[in-house]
C-alpha cells in the first residue's frame, strides 16, 4: 500500500475557522483510508474535528497524507475542497 | 443522608426533588461503576450521544427562523464534535479500563481538550463550544436542565452553581419550592428575589452541585441555612414540623401586630414601608402592615421580560401598585440596571466593563440610554394620577446628575402637558444615598432632593470597597463598620436639618441586630422586605428611644468595628434582660 500526500498552501495571515474544518472532516470520514493532516509541529487525524482544531495553533501550509485503498481519490477530493474553502478570499 | 451548610437568605422549609440548573463548568462527581457494568455504561454513553445530537437537530429546527445560517452552522460543528471518533474512543476507553461513569469520563476527556485549546489564543476561542457539547451530554446523562424554568411542569427544588437575576425572576412560585445555590451571599440578588417571591433559599452552599443529581430528594431550610440531601424519615418529620411552626408563628405575628402602630415604648411613631419588585407584592405589603412602598425596584420589569418594557407595560405595573397602595405612597426607583443586573436584550449587549460596579450602571446607564429613561419617566408620570407616586433616582453622586435627572422629568412633563395627558404637577423626587460621595455631601443634596433613601448594600460596598458577592472577602462586608455608621448618621442629620425625610431601604434596615442603633441614630423610616415588617414592628414596640440614643452615642465613639459590635450586642442584651 502506498502513501499519497499533498501540500495545501494556507494563507498564513488567516486563522483556521471552524466551518472549513468541519467540511473537511465531513469529507474525510467518507473515505476508508487513513487521512493525516499536519501543520508545523502538529499532526491531526483528518477524521476528527477536535484533532483538526488543534492545527489552528500552528502556522503555514497544511500537509495531507493518505494511506489506504482509496487514498488517491481522497487526496484529490480533499485538496479540491481545501483549496476552495481556505483560499476563498 | 448528607447535610450541607450555607447562608439562609429566605425563610421557610421545603421538601422536594432536585432540578439542576446548569451553568458552564459545573463540577461532576467522579463516580465509578462496577467492572461488569462497563458494557451497559458504554451503551448509556452512546445513547446519550445520540440523544444530544437529536437535541441539536431539534434546536436547529426551532431556531432556524430566528437565526441566520452562520449561526446554524455552529450546530453542525457541534454534531461533528459529539460524533468525533477520537473523542468517543477516548471516553469509551475510560469507561472500560478505568470504570468511570459515563458523565465522569465525558467530563475528564473534554476537560483535557479544554486545556489543550487554552494553550494557544487561536484555539482558546473554541473552549465555549467544548462546554456547549459537554453540557449537552451532561444534560442527558445527569438529567440537568437547560436552565429554562418555564419548562417546569411540577414543583421542584432548584439547585444551581449560580443564578442570574434574569433567571430567578422567571421562577414561578407554584413550581419552585426552594432554591439552593453554591455562590452568593446574604445580599445577593437571588436572595432579594427569593424573599420577594416567598421562596425558601439557601446560598453559599459549597460543593452541593457536585453531590446531588437531578431527582434527588432534598430538604431546604431557608432559616437555618441547611440543605439535607436524601433525608431519612426522622429528619423529614422534623422539618415538616419546623415548617408548620414557621407558618403558624408567622401568621400569629401578622395578626397580632397588624392593628398596632409602629411606636417605640416612649411613644415615638416610626414609619414602616415595604420594598417590592413586582406590583402585586403590594398585597403582601399591606397584609404585613406596610404604610407605603419605600422602594419599588423597577429593574425586575426589565429582567423579567428580557427586553425593554413598553411604556404601557411600565404604566400598567406602576398604576397597579399605586392603586393597590392608595392613599399610601409608592416610591418608584428608576431602573437600577448594570453591574450584576444586566437585562440582556433590555439594555442592549452588555458592554464588557472591566469593573462593572464602578462602571456604567444605574443612573449613569439612564443617561446613556435617554430613550429608555424617558419611556420609564413618562409611564411613572402618567401613573402618578392614579395614586400617590414619588420618584427615586439611584446612584446619584453629584448635584449635576440630580439636576440632569430633574430636567428629564420636567421635560417629559411638558411633553405630556402638550399632548394633553394628565400627570401630577409636583411629584416628589428623591435620591438614593448609596455612593459615599452623596452621603458626605448630604447637606448640599438636601437642598435639592425632596427625600433621601439610604441604600445600605451599595453604601457599604463602596465605602469599604468590598464585593458582597465574593465569598473570599464577603466577611469584610460589615454594616456596623464605624465609617458606614458615620455616613448614615451624617445623612440623617443633614436630612433632619433641612426637613428632608430620610428612609433606609437596604438589607440593613430589616435586620433586627441594627434596629436599636438605627433608631438611636435618628432613623424614623424603614423600608424592608414585607415579610420582615411584623417582626420589625414588634421589636420597635419594645424599644425606648432614649435607650437607643444612648447606645448609638456609645457606638459612635468607637473607632474599632469589633468593639462597636460588642457594645451593640451587650447593650441590646441588657435591654432585653431588663425589659
Amino acid at each position: 500500500m502506498t502513501t499519497h500526500s499533498a501540500e495545501i498552501p494556507v494563507n498564513i495571515e488567516e486563522n483556521l475557522h471552524l466551518r472549513p474544518m468541519q467540511l473537511l472532516v465531513e469529507a474525510a470520514v467518507r473515505f476508508q483510508c487513513d487521512l493525516i493532516l499536519s501543520r508545523g509541529q502538529k499532526r491531526a487525524d483528518a477524521k476528527s474535528i477536535l484533532d483538526v482544531m488543534m492545527l489552528a495553533a500552528e502556522q503555514g501550509p497544511l500537509q495531507l497524507q493518505a494511506n489506504g485503498a482509496d487514498a488517491p481519490q481522497a487526496i484529490e477530493a480533499m485538496t479540491a475542497l481545501l483549496h476552495k474553502e481556505l483560499n476563498r478570499e | 443522608m448528607e447535610v450541607f451548610k450555607g447562608i439562609g437568605v429566605s425563610r421557610g422549609v421545603a421538601v422536594g426533588d432536585v432540578f439542576i440548573i446548569e451553568s458552564e463548568r459545573m463540577p461532576v462527581r467522579r463516580r465509578t461503576i462496577p467492572a461488569d457494568q462497563a458494557d451497559a455504561e458504554v451503551e448509556r454513553y452512546e445513547a446519550a450521544v445520540a440523544a444530544a445530537i437529536a437535541g441539536i437537530h431539534e434546536d436547529q429546527e426551532r431556531l432556524a427562523p430566528k437565526l441566520g445560517d452562520e449561526y446554524l452552522a455552529i450546530f453542525e460543528t457541534h454534531i461533528r464534535m459529539l460524533d468525533d471518533r477520537r473523542l468517543c474512543d477516548d471516553i469509551i476507553d475510560r469507561i472500560r479500563t478505568e470504570h468511570m461513569a459515563a458523565e465522569a469520563a465525558v467530563d475528564e476527556v473534554l476537560q483535557k481538550y479544554v486545556r489543550l485549546l487554552f494553550e494557544d489564543p487561536s484555539t482558546a476561542r473554541w473552549v465555549s463550544d467544548i462546554y456547549d457539547v459537554q453540557n449537552r451530554l451532561h444534560r442527558v446523562l445527569l438529567g440537568r436542565s437547560t436552565g429554562d424554568v418555564r419548562e417546569l411542569t411540577h414543583p421542584v427544588i432548584i439547585v444551581a452553581e449560580t443564578l442570574m437575576p434574569s433567571q430567578t425572576v422567571g421562577f414561578d412560585r407554584d413550581n419552585v419550592l426552594a432554591i439552593a445555590m453554591e455562590e452568593g451571599g446574604a445580599t445577593s440578588h437571588t436572595a432579594i428575589i427569593a424573599n420577594a417571591l416567598g421562596i425558601p433559599a439557601v446560598v453559599g452552599v459549597r460543593g452541593l452541585t457536585a453531590d446531588v443529581r437531578a431527582g434527588d430528594r432534598v430538604v431546604i431550610d431557608g432559616g437555618a441555612g441547611e440543605v439535607v440531601v436524601d433525608p431519612d424519615d426522622t429528619t423529614l418529620a422534623k422539618y415538616v414540623e419546623i415548617e408548620r411552626d414557621i407558618v403558624e408563628s408567622d401568621r400569629r405575628l401578622v395578626d397580632e401586630q397588624h392593628e398596632l402602630p409602629a411606636e417605640t415604648l416612649d411613644g415615638r411613631r416610626i414609619t414602616l414601608y415595604a420594598n417590592i419588585e413586582f406590583p402585586l407584592e403590594a398585597h403582601t405589603a399591606l397584609e404585613n402592615g406596610a404604610e407605603g412602598i419605600g422602594l419599588y425596584r423597577t429593574e425586575y420589569l426589565y429582567l423579567e421580560k428580557g427586553r425593554e418594557p413598553t411604556e404601557e407595560e411600565h404604566f400598567d405595573a406602576y398604576r397597579t401598585a399605586a392603586e393597590l397602595m392608595w392613599p399610601r405612597p409608592v416610591v418608584i426607583r428608576t431602573f437600577d440596571l448594570g453591574a450584576d443586573k444586566m437585562a440582556g436584550a433590555a439594555t442592549g449587549p452588555a458592554p464588557a466593563e472591566p469593573n462593572p460596579f464602578l462602571g456604567c450602571r444605574s443612573l449613569r446607564l439612564c443617561f446613556e440610554r435617554p430613550g429608555m429613561f424617558r419611556t420609564q419617566i413618562r409611564a411613572i408620570l402618567r401613573a402618578s394620577v392614579h395614586g400617590y407616586i414619588k420618584i427615586l433616582f439611584p446612584m446619584v453622586m453629584s448635584l449635576g446628575e440630580l439636576t440632569r435627572a430633574h430636567d428629564v422629568v420636567e421635560d417629559v412633563r411638558r411633553e405630556l402637558d402638550a399632548e394633553g395627558i394628565p400627570c401630577e404637577s409636583d411629584i416628589e423626587i428623591g435620591m438614593m444615598i448609596e455612593v459615599p460621595a452623596a452621603a458626605v455631601m448630604a447637606d448640599s443634596f438636601a437642598r435639592e432632593a425632596d427625600f433621601f433613601s439610604i441604600g445600605t448594600n451599595d453604601l457599604i460596598q463602596y465605602t469599604l470597597a468590598v464585593d458582597r458577592g465574593n465569598p473570599v472577602v464577603s466577611h469584610l462586608f460589615q454594616p456596623a463598620h464605624p465609617a458606614v455608621i458615620k455616613l448614615i448618621k451624617h445623612t440623617i442629620d443633614a436630612g433632619d436639618a433641612a426637613g428632608v425625610p430620610v428612609s433606609m431601604c437596604g438589607q440593613m434596615s430589616g435586620e433586627l441586630a441594627y434596629l436599636v442603633l438605627l433608631l438611636g441614630l435618628g432613623l424614623r423610616q424603614f423600608s424592608t422586605s414585607p415579610k420582615v415588617l411584623p417582626e420589625l414592628k414588634r421589636a420597635i414596640r419594645s424599644i425606648r428611644l432614649e435607650d437607643a440614643r444612648e447606645i448609638a452615642a456609645e457606638v459612635l465613639q468607637e473607632a474599632d468595628i469589633d468593639r462597636a459590635l460588642d457594645i451593640l450586642t451587650t447593650r441590646q442584651q441588657e435591654l432585653t434582660d431588663t425589659g
